[in-house]
């Protein structure tokens, strides 16, 4: 089952809850911003889903609240910064914004974020970027807390499932917006498909014994309801997307997002999730002296879109189309939670002294 | 046998002296042409040859080009390619790049209206051999539309690939070389000449309907490649083309361009130097996440876990040794075009050492 809750009174239930746990009101009111916005883009798995564990790291010291990105190297249009364990939506921002303020000076720049709490939905930080105008590149890892993912030709975990994003703006037409897990599926996608939701591509996972398959099992152990889903019980992994390509750009996100950052590449045996960014950022205005950019984008994007579909009611998307589909649905009709997912929230917030009832009252 | 790649290469470099290029140019075309035979590469490889010379006789590809800058500041240029072989105008542009990132420690080199650039791996080993971390974006302006949209069945993208090379001390880079698409066009191409079938889930046929027939891809009407892990690759392939070829000028896939009827390669590149972003760690914990990679039980019992390039340098190992195997048509279309451009028979044999 699920219900429906508005965008507005959700993200102030969140904001109150990470303000009572603990982080100043303006990070509260940020992170709530970003989960809600990834609900209502579709990416459920990276919405509110995520506040009950982002308490728990809280409490645990995994995350630390009202953090301020530290400048490790400062070579003009490149920089280091340490995020000393704060949280995504807020050290992300940071470093963002130095990338886009270092980019408009130099026309590109390059940022490498190390040590940041879970950077949520990568996809936010392209399309801040692109909000402003510039083009960008992120390769993230994490140093070693949601390894699941088996280089190609191999059985055991040995990356996360390492995202990829792009981002470039597309004049006054939303942004285009690539943003994807380099493993076949994330692991919220399991979470979705096990609750009953779209169902995993064949051939997601490999087994203990090298086998390919389907079956959530081999990422979380038995699935008989006695205990809760973990993913580090089951003995297989995911498989890399598109092969042998997909398998080498999640080491390039090692690479890039880990060694080069200094933030670390994956490892067991981690006890909180930090990710790693390294991001690179361009100012099109700023090379574009034709002023030919806007329009070949514009151009471009309207020959894709003019494709024969395959299936003679289909429709030829581009990227960021689904997620400008999702928000205006959303927008319009609220954003679906599973129950469970509602629940936890509901519980999150009592046991921080917040009510509940406000959202509640306005679920569906 | 195959043929031994020093003669492949003397060769290779006569038929482009013969067709109006300087000695270094032809140098550069051959060096950059066998040494994608030699790592396994073929469809990037010799069988390229006929079509440049056809390129040089019709005006789409002009010898003895330089870049032009179009714009400049510290740490970015975009440069023209002057529709010159892309072997020599890639090189100048990734030069220009590690020359730039040397000084900032970042660059970025947007290079247009280069001829065909060839093998994009060959440009992150470049920078890695001057010790720079880079990534690379590629499209065409349009002669190379081969791949339809994730939905589609019409051809709209090109085979858009992306490069990306770390340097590590003592040992060769890890890079990673791909096109968006499932398969190279040249792959094709191969699979045609030799007379086999392309692998599943690769190429639809002019209706949209998958097939494994190389001959459906080249049938009116024409078939096209699909992209690498559905929507994914599919998204990659579109930002290569905005980011290769918006920002650059150059312009995205369009049959209106100019430059459409010939190859015209566009590439954003970005050039990091580790040394300024790296602590002492860097090289060190890639080794360790190497390490820890390959100590991976393999999903076959027979399998191996590769890094990224590793595969390559093995391939070029062991063609050093027993030479190129360069298939029949392959080989003939060879013989055929430096033939045309005036070499005899008995310069073939003498350069290649091997009977035409």
């Amino acid at each position: 089952m699920a219900i429906r809750v508005r965008a507005e009174p959700l993200r102030d239930l969140a904001a109150d809850i990470f303000t009572a746990a603990g982080c100043p009101a303006e990070e509260g009111a940020r992170i709530a911003r970003y989960l809600v916005e990834a609900n209502l883009a579709g990416h459920d798995s990276h919405g509110v889903i995520r506040v009950p564990r982002y308490v728990h790291w809280l409490k645990q010291g995994y995350v630390v609240p009202g953090q301020t990105v530290e400048v490790v190297v400062d070579a003009g249009a490149l920089a280091v910064v340490d995020g000393r364990y704060g949280f995504g939506q807020t050290v992300g921002e940071q470093a963002v914004d130095l990338g886009l303020d270092k980019a408009r000076a130099h026309g590109v720049s390059v940022i490498g974020l190390r040590n940041s709490g879970h950077l949520g939905r990568v996809g936010d930080w392209p399309e801040r970027a692109a909000a402003c105008g510039f083009a960008s590149v992120h390769f993230v890892n994490t140093t070693g807390l949601g390894m699941l993912v088996a280089p190609f030709g191999g059985r055991e975990r040995r990356m996360s499932t390492n995202p990829f994003a792009v981002g470039v703006p597309a004049g006054e037409g939303p942004p285009v917006i690539l943003d994807f897990a380099t493993s076949i599926v994330a692991e919220g996608k399991i979470l979705v498909a096990i609750n009953g939701g779209k169902p995993l591509p064949r051939d997601a996972f490999v087994d203990a014994d090298g086998s390919f398959t389907t079956d959530p099992e081999v990422i979380y152990g038995k699935l008989d309801g006695t205990q809760p889903l973990d993913a580090r019980t089951g003995a297989g992994a995911i498989r890399a997307m598109g092969e042998h390509k997909g398998s080498g750009l999640s080491i390039m996100c090692e690479l890039l997002g880990g060694a080069l950052t200094g933030g670390g590449c994956a490892r067991p045996g981690e006890t909180r999730i930090v990710n790693g960014m390294l991001s690179i950022y361009i100012d099109p205005a700023r090379l574009d002296a034709a002023g030919s950019f806007a329009g070949e984008v514009a151009r471009y994007l309207d020959f894709a879109r003019s494709a024969k579909p395959i299936e003679a009611d289909g429709t030829v998307m581009m990227p960021g189309d689904p997620e400008t589909a999702h928000r205006a649905e959303r927008a319009r009709a609220g954003i679906p939670l599973q129950d469970s997912t509602w629940t936890s929230i509901c519980e999150t917030a009592r046991a921080l002294g917040v009510d509940p009832e406000v959202a509640a009252a306005a679920a569906q | 046998m195959g043929i031994g790649s020093d003669g492949l290469k003397a060769l290779t470099a006569a038929i482009f002296s013969n067709t109006g290029s300087g000695a270094a140019e032809a140098e550069a075309i051959a060096r950059h042409l066998v040494e994608a035979n030699l790592v396994g590469h073929d469809s990037h490889g010799v069988i390229r040859v006929p079509a440049y010379v056809q390129w040089v006789g019709e005006g789409k590809l002009v010898p003895n080009q330089s870049i032009s800058v179009a714009f400049e500041n510290d740490s970015v240029a975009i440069v023209d390619g002057n529709s010159g072989f892309g072997q020599v105008i890639g090189e100048q542009a990734v030069d220009l790049g590690i020359a730039k990132c040397r000084t900032g420690g970042l660059a970025m080199v947007g290079l247009r209206n280069a001829g065909h650039i060839g093998r994009i791996g060959d440009w992150a080993i470049r920078a890695a051999d001057a010790g720079l971390v880079s990534i690379h974006f590629v499209n065409t302006s349009g002669g190379g539309i081969l791949v339809a949209p994730f939905g589609g069945t019409d051809r709209r993208l090109s085979a858009n690939p992306i490069a990306a090379g770390v340097p590590l001390p003592g040992r060769r880079p890890i890079v990673v070389d791909m096109s968006t698409c499932v398969i190279a066009e040249g792959k094709i191409k191969v699979a045609l000449n030799k007379g086999v079938q392309v692998p599943e889930n690769a190429i639809v046929d002019g209706y949209g309907k998958p097939t494994t027939d190389p001959a459906a891809f080249y049938r009116e009407p024409p078939g096209a490649i699909l992209t690498i892990a559905a929507h994914k690759g599919y998204t990659l392939s579109v930002l290569c083309e905005v980011l290769a070829g918006a920002i650059t000028g150059g312009g995205c896939s369009n049959p209106a361009n100019p430059t459409a009827r010939k190859i015209v390669n566009g590439m954003l590149s970005i050039y990091i130097d580790p040394a300024t972003v790296a602590g002492a760690g860097f090289a060190g914990e890639i080794e360790r996440l190497i390490d820890w990679v390959k100590a991976s039980p393999k999903a076959t019992p027979d399998g191996t876990i590769l890094m990224p390039g590793e595969i390559e340098d093995a391939t070029k190992a062991e063609r050093l040794k027993n030479g190129i195997p360069l298939d029949d048509m392959t080989w003939r279309q060879m013989v055929e075009t430096a033939r045309t451009v005036g070499l005899a028979d008995s310069d073939i044999e003498r350069l290649s050492g091997r009977g035409v």
